[in-house]
């Protein structure tokens, strides 16, 4: 009977979240099949990820990680969430309606009616009260942190981790293998859904174990602690390949892991617990007493409804007198689970400040983020997931204290208990109820723009989508090259919608948007020159087949040049005109010279002070008259010898990132980091590579002294030079993009200058600065050192230098300077002439 | 003596507690007052409305004239200018006066609507509707200039506060109570036409329960007659200078305008009407009205249609708001302040349903400390409710009064017309295309070059100006633009740029925008030189 009745009431609820969901999103029910929630950007990314899963979890399996964009970078699926769970979801939706869209916008919406059925579920089966389950289920699933992150699914789809909480409490009250069954299965759903979700729902499920352990310590079920612990190493087990592939995506690359500055640009402060989404109807417009902002990461404002609710839960289990019908029940029952979801509450709460709170460490997120629990994730303020179950959790438990309290009177909805349920379920939806939702319409099926349609009948091609939006100035275009648009939302739009349409066309492309890689942001830079015959010689040796022109992506006033250039540029040839696309064959030669063919010298300092570490590097130079290119993106190993005399003193082993791609001509200096130096005393220092470009050995000699170390800034000024390498730069028919240039850097300090950091981020408290100005736009490059320079020591520097946007005659004026501005050399003036 | 101090203390403290509704309500007003005066001092330019509004008080306060440019005026209602003359007697000034006007009116509207709230429900009722209109964004932002909706506001709030009261005693109710009603609603049409649909309500539900035999046809005569007693000297006035009790050209206008609104389709007027907002946010928001003030108001209104004892309320109360409110968009959609009455209705309907919520949700809970917390829940709610108006009312401000800086010349104008009013012959003749503007900080009348706000005709045709310059006697011309270029000013007051050159720069004042997005305003002040006479 029992079972009947809460069968019944699920469907009920079930049908008011769908309703709830339908009112909420609002039209989104309507445009499921050609409109995507949130922006052009995250969604599509996530979107595009899903969809790859759906498509290859059943047909290539193996490939499940290696994504059709971002060309030539490699496991691509790993550079963002893998979606596991949500892709095998959609596949059959997919497979049927071949709409990307619809799968996905299903996933948004039901996310939000299951996350509420769960949340549901779940807190009638604590506090066997329905309307306190509506509650906790409208809550859970509707509060407004939950509309900011629909652009996010992987801290948006919660769905799994109430019912995991759910069978959790089921097995552990009740001890039946199905639960255990049931849990296992909804942790593992939910683990394979995104790394957040796998932190997340292992806190909450560790926290709560040890509440209940903790309570139950006088007869410990050991049985059941033990099931639950192995069914989550088994899961964990099962999520191992998964966790290997991102292993070895972080292995390959470098600067994988999300920053400690990071996620304190992300962790919630005091101000964001009253800070609203602007579409919330009751909070949304930037009252004095709620916040109100566009979106963003932090709004953690809960309402007030489920805070009373909470007190009022609180204050009645701890008040202790009892006076209402089934109050004393009520506190012999809940007393236990609400410590447990208040102990769990406040142990989250402490991970959302992230690592710093209020200037003082938080040694509590830092432990974890040691422990690399925490370095895949950007965003402690997501933490607010588990806290928003914990606090629904709560204000479920005090709306059953509350209702308990009112007189029972008759049965049905308008008894003064349901009355009262239902007012504060109504009450709770008018405070989190939120309007206008943006969304963008995009084409499927065969509304699909006729190039990609054209594109999906041409073979195994590699393609790229051009131009791309105009880049603003790097600080360094070699190693430390950045990305870093000059319309932001326009360019990843446009990335965005390059990998929507790979998912239609489903060739290869170079475009694409998720955590950029070095290859990427490389070819981007470079491909702002486009076309040139530098560009084409590029695109010609990374492969790519066809260049998808749009002309509706060129600024406004270039249409003529572009043209003009198009037709001039050899190795390009027209295929296809769409009208506002065009099409284009790379027909140049695309041979590449092998690595044994390239200059590699290895180079560092002519005295370096004992025990620090010493910035080395390797000056490698493409001599050839075809490019290089490095599509393993892995690092290469070297071994460092310290000879005195014939004995080997210290012998260490170090990596470095080979160049990705060199042009004829090229020069690229490359970090090597050597960990520390033997005792005072002149040596020779033997480099062995072991396997890039070539086995074979280097040396040179280098002294270790006493000191306080090489990272001084002071130089005697105007005696240090630098000398480029050409007295004038002249090109023709370029404008944007890369080209090779170098100079000769002599160090006439008295202190050493330190290269700066190895690992590529920074660069030293010294460095050579490369600038131009062109109207507003202004070129500020930062080349760090090949390797810290001693007193007299002097080094020739190659580096790519980034071209105005506008022909015309300029002036690059090249100059040593420290991290203060000053100038510690002649600054070196070189013409730039660029002509149509 | 100890004792008897702490029983004074007790005693005052109980004297409060029993007129805590009154003491409230005593800070609602004040509350309402200074949140009025924040806004209303920082106006400099108003309307086109407001100019007449003040030349018209001007008119009465010389010769009880009600005429502008010569003429008997037939447009703006009487009651507000009248006010503001009589107010510029202690202010000495007519913007200050016609602004106290408006802030004094609208803030007293929130006895009246504590009335209504305490009729229908409780005294707390009345204070949260109360509250809600301090707070409400359209009454607040349209009382900070001279305008006549605070006073109309009061008089509807205060008509239909008696009407409510009578109407209780479901037809039984003193005969004062509705006579009282008619003769505020008659004030109330003295004010703005739409006090009329106020009297069409009284009088249609009146007429209804005489039909039903649930009272006699008198008191609805006496109704009408004390309705008309009310209306009267505007409609002898009418006959006597017009020749006819209702000069039309209110309707003028309306029709005029029709070419204009044309694009908006009814039901997008409609939709907007219902949620009480006029168009995109622009400062801070993205709200376009108070939200919450908007759920709570359609939920009051639900429940007078759901709780017995509060249906019989629910068909006046529905017709105001929807007369007054949404079904405005037949005629018009320019601004939200055609809608101030119905924000009123909206804020007793507000009132009645967080009183309702209040008197469910605090009594629940048996014990103190819960009930404690369950008030402070309230108060929080009411203070977010509330709060949510302030964006609304920066937004609405910027937006409708402000702005109104940057148009026609705005200030550049304005310190033009102080200069001609100092430098200029008494007897120069000066034309402008900026409606009564000129003429009120010039202090004397200003010709009109072509037809303003479609129902004030032109003194001086916009084509070819000439004949009419000469017959008028026109020296100068007063013009404006949003650059240093003559052409340009020309232009925006609808005459050829060719004309330029027969006209010479007297004087010409520059202002900077208000808004970043407007442009520099430029007023210029020209002298004529018409071609020979052909």
């Amino acid at each position: 009977m029992r079972e009947k009745r809460d069968a019944r009431e699920t469907v009920l609820a079930f049908l008011f979240f769908f309703v709830i969901t339908c009112a909420f999103t609002f039209p989104l029910i309507l445009r499921m099949h050609r409109a995507i929630i949130g922006d052009a950007i995250d969604p599509l990314l996530n979107n595009w990820i899903i969809t790859h899963g759906s498509k290859s979890i059943f047909t290539s399996p193996s490939g499940f990680f290696q994504g059709n964009i971002l060309y030539p970078a490699r496991d691509v699926i790993t550079y963002s969430e893998h979606f596991f769970t949500l892709a095998l979801l959609t596949s059959p939706v997919y497979y049927l309606t071949k709409n990307p869209l619809l799968s996905y916008n299903l996933l948004v919406f039901f996310s939000f009616v299951f996350s509420a059925l769960g949340a549901f579920q779940l807190v009638r089966y604590l506090t066997h009260n329905t309307w306190a389950g509506l509650l906790a289920g409208v809550f859970f699933a509707f509060t407004n942190f939950k509309f900011t992150q629909i652009t996010h699914l992987n801290a948006f789809f919660s769905a799994f981790l109430p019912y995991t909480v759910l069978y959790f409490h089921k097995f552990w009250k009740e001890g039946r293998k199905r639960h255990l069954l049931l849990f296992f299965a909804f942790f593992l759903a939910q683990i394979l859904e995104s790394w957040y979700y796998f932190v997340y729902v292992t806190i909450i499920v560790g926290l709560l174990l040890i509440a209940c352990a903790w309570q139950g310590r006088r007869d410990f079920p050991w049985k059941k602690f033990l099931a639950v612990v192995l069914a989550m190493a088994i899961c964990l087990l099962l999520l191992s390949p998964f966790a290997f592939a991102y292993w070895r995506t972080h292995q390959r690359l470098p600067d994988f892991e999300r920053s400690l500055e990071e996620s304190e640009m992300y962790g919630a402060r005091p101000q964001d617990f009253r800070t609203a989404l602007q579409n919330s109807v009751l909070y949304g417009n930037s009252n004095p007493l709620v916040r109100a902002v566009n979106g963003g990461e932090k709004v953690l404002f809960t309402g007030l409804v489920i805070l009373f609710l909470a007190c009022a839960g609180v204050y009645l289990l701890l008040s202790g007198r009892g006076s209402g019908d089934g109050l004393e029940d009520f506190r012999r029952e809940s007393r236990g689970p609400a410590a447990a979801y208040l102990f769990a509450a406040f142990i989250i709460l402490l991970f959302m400040p992230g690592p710093w709170v209020a200037g003082v460490k938080n040694y509590f997120y830092l432990a974890f983020y040691r422990l690399g629990l925490l370095k895949f994730t950007r965003v402690p303020a997501r933490f607010f997931v588990p806290f928003s179950l914990c606090l629904a959790v709560l204000g479920g438990i005090g709306m059953r204290g509350l209702l308990l309290s009112r007189p029972e009177g008759e049965r049905g909805l308008l008894s003064p208990r349901s009355a009262l349920g239902m007012v504060l379920v109504f009450l709770l939806l008018a405070e989190l109820a939120v309007y206008g939702l943006p969304f963008v319409e995009l084409p499927t099926g065969k509304d699909l723009p006729a190039v990609y349609r054209w594109l999906r009948e041409q073979g195994d091609v590699r393609v790229i989508e051009l131009p791309l939006g105009a880049l603003g100035p790097s600080t360094n275009y070699d190693s430390n090259l950045e990305v870093n648009p000059v319309d932001t939302w326009t360019y990843l739009q446009r990335e965005s919608m390059c990998a929507y349409w790979s998912i239609f066309h489903g060739r290869t492309i170079a475009n694409g948007y998720t955590h950029w890689p070095y290859s990427y942001r490389r070819i981007a830079s470079e491909m702002q020159g486009f076309p040139s015959p530098r560009t084409v010689e590029m695109l010609a040796a990374l492969k790519i087949d066809l260049v998808i022109w749009h002309w509706d992506w060129v600024p406004e006033g270039r249409e003529e040049d572009y043209r003009r250039r198009l037709g001039a540029t050899a190795g390009l040839v027209q295929l296809e005109d769409f009208g506002e696309e065009e099409v284009f064959s790379v027909r140049a030669a695309g041979a590449v010279v092998p690595a044994e063919r390239l200059e590699v010298r290895f180079t560092a300092p002519a005295r370096t002070v004992r025990g620090g570490e010493v910035g080395c590097g390797l000056l490698v130079n493409n001599p050839g008259e075809r490019s290089y290119v490095y599509l393993d993106e892995g690092p290469h190993r070297l071994r460092a010898r310290w000879r005195d005399g014939g004995r080997v003193v210290r012998e260490e082993e170090s990596k470095f990132w080979p160049p990705f791609y060199l042009a004829p001509g090229d020069g690229f200096v490359v970090p090597v980091s050597l960990a520390g130096t033997p005792p005072e005393g002149e040596y020779l220092l033997e480099v062995e590579f072991l396997d890039w470009p070539r086995a074979s050995t280097q040396e040179t000699g280098i002294v270790v002294e006493e000191g306080e170390g090489p990272a001084g800034q002071a130089a005697v000024a105007n005696r240090s030079l630098v000398v480029p390498r050409a007295e004038v730069i002249e090109m023709e028919g370029v404008r944007g993009g890369l080209i090779p240039f170098g100079v000769e850097v002599e160090n006439a300090g008295y202190v050493s200058w330190k290269a700066g950091e190895r690992s590529g981020k920074e660069v030293g408290p010294v460095y050579l600065m490369a600038e131009w100005k062109a109207g507003a736009r202004e070129e500020r490059i930062k080349c760090p050192f090949p390797c810290d320079l001693s007193p007299g020591q002097s080094v020739g520097l190659p580096f790519s230098l980034r071209l105005p946007e506008d022909y015309g005659s300029y002036e690059l004026l090249l100059a040593v300077e420290n991290a203060k501005g000053e100038r510690l050399c002649e600054t070196r003036s070189v013409p730039m002439l660029l002509k149509p | 003596m100890a004792p008897e101090k702490n029983g004074g203390i007790r005693g005052v403290w109980s004297q409060a507690y029993r007129r805590r509704y009154p003491l409230l309500l005593g800070l609602v007003f004040v509350l309402a007052v200074l949140l009025r005066c924040r806004y209303a001092r920082w106006t400099h330019i108003y309307s086109y409305d407001s100019y007449y509004y003040m030349n018209l008080a001007r008119g009465l306060m010389r010769g009880f004239s009600y005429s502008l440019r010569g003429m008997p005026h037939g447009k703006f209602l009487p009651l507000y200018p009248l006010l503001t003359g009589m107010f510029s007697l202690p202010f000495r000034n007519y913007e200050l006066a016609g602004k106290a006007v408006n802030v004094a009116f609208s803030s007293l509207a929130v006895f009246p609507i504590y009335g209504m709230g305490k009729t229908l429900l409780d005294g707390k009722a009345g204070l949260f509707a109360a509250l809600f209109l301090a707070c409400e964004p359209i009454s607040v932002t349209w009382s900070t200039i001279p305008m006549s909706e605070g006073l109309f506001v009061f008089l509807l709030c205060t008509s239909f506060y008696l009407f409510l009261r009578w109407w209780k005693a479901r037809y039984r109710g003193g005969g004062l109570l509705l006579y009282g009603a008619a003769f505020v609603a008659g004030l109330a049409a003295l004010t703005r036409w739409e006090g009329m649909l106020a009297m069409f309500i009284f009088f249609a539900l009146a007429l209804y329960g005489a039909a039903r035999k649930r009272m006699g046809y008198r008191p609805v005569l006496f109704m009408a007659l004390f309705f008309i007693l009310a209306y009267s000297p505007w409609l002898l006035r009418n006959i006597a200078v017009r020749g006819n009790p209702f000069p039309l050209d209110y309707l003028t206008e309306i029709s005029a305008h029709r070419e204009t609104i044309a694009p908006l389709i009814l039901w997008g007027r409609f939709k907007k009407y219902l949620i009480f907002s006029e168009s995109i946010a622009l400062y801070g928001t993205t709200h376009t009205y108070n939200f919450g003030l908007l759920l709570l108001g359609y939920a009051g209104m639900a429940l007078t249609l759901l709780r017995r004892n509060l249906r019989p309320y629910f068909l006046p109360l529905f017709l105001w708001w929807s007369l007054l409110g949404p079904l405005h968009f037949f005629f018009f959609y320019f601004s939200s302040r055609y809608i101030v009455g119905a924000a009123a209705a909206l804020c007793l309907y507000a009132g009645i349903a967080f009183s309702s919520l209040y008197a469910f949700l605090v009594p629940s809970f048996p014990r103190r400390a819960l009930r404690a917390i369950t008030v402070a829940l309230m108060v929080l709610l009411l203070c977010a409710v509330c709060a949510g108006s302030i964006p609304i009312i920066r937004d609405h401000f910027w937006r409708d009064i402000l702005r109104m800086e940057d148009d026609c010349g705005g200030i550049a104008l304005r310190e033009l017309m102080f200069w001609a009013r100092d430098n200029l012959p008494q007897d120069a003749v000066l034309a402008a295309h900026a409606g009564q503007m000129p003429a009120f900080y010039l202090g004397r009348e200003v010709l009109y070059i072509g037809t303003w706000s479609n129902f004030d005709p032109a003194d001086v045709d916009q084509e070819n100006p000439w004949p009419d310059v000469r017959e008028e006697g026109v020296d100068y011309f007063i013009l404006y633009a949003s650059a240093p270029v003559l052409e340009e000013g020309l232009l925006m007051s609808g005459m050829p740029a060719e004309l330029a050159s027969y006209m010479e720069i007297e004087k010409v004042a520059v202002m900077e925008p208000v808004l970043d997005v407007d442009d520099v305003n430029y007023a210029f002040l020209v002298s004529l030189h018409p071609p020979a006479e052909p």
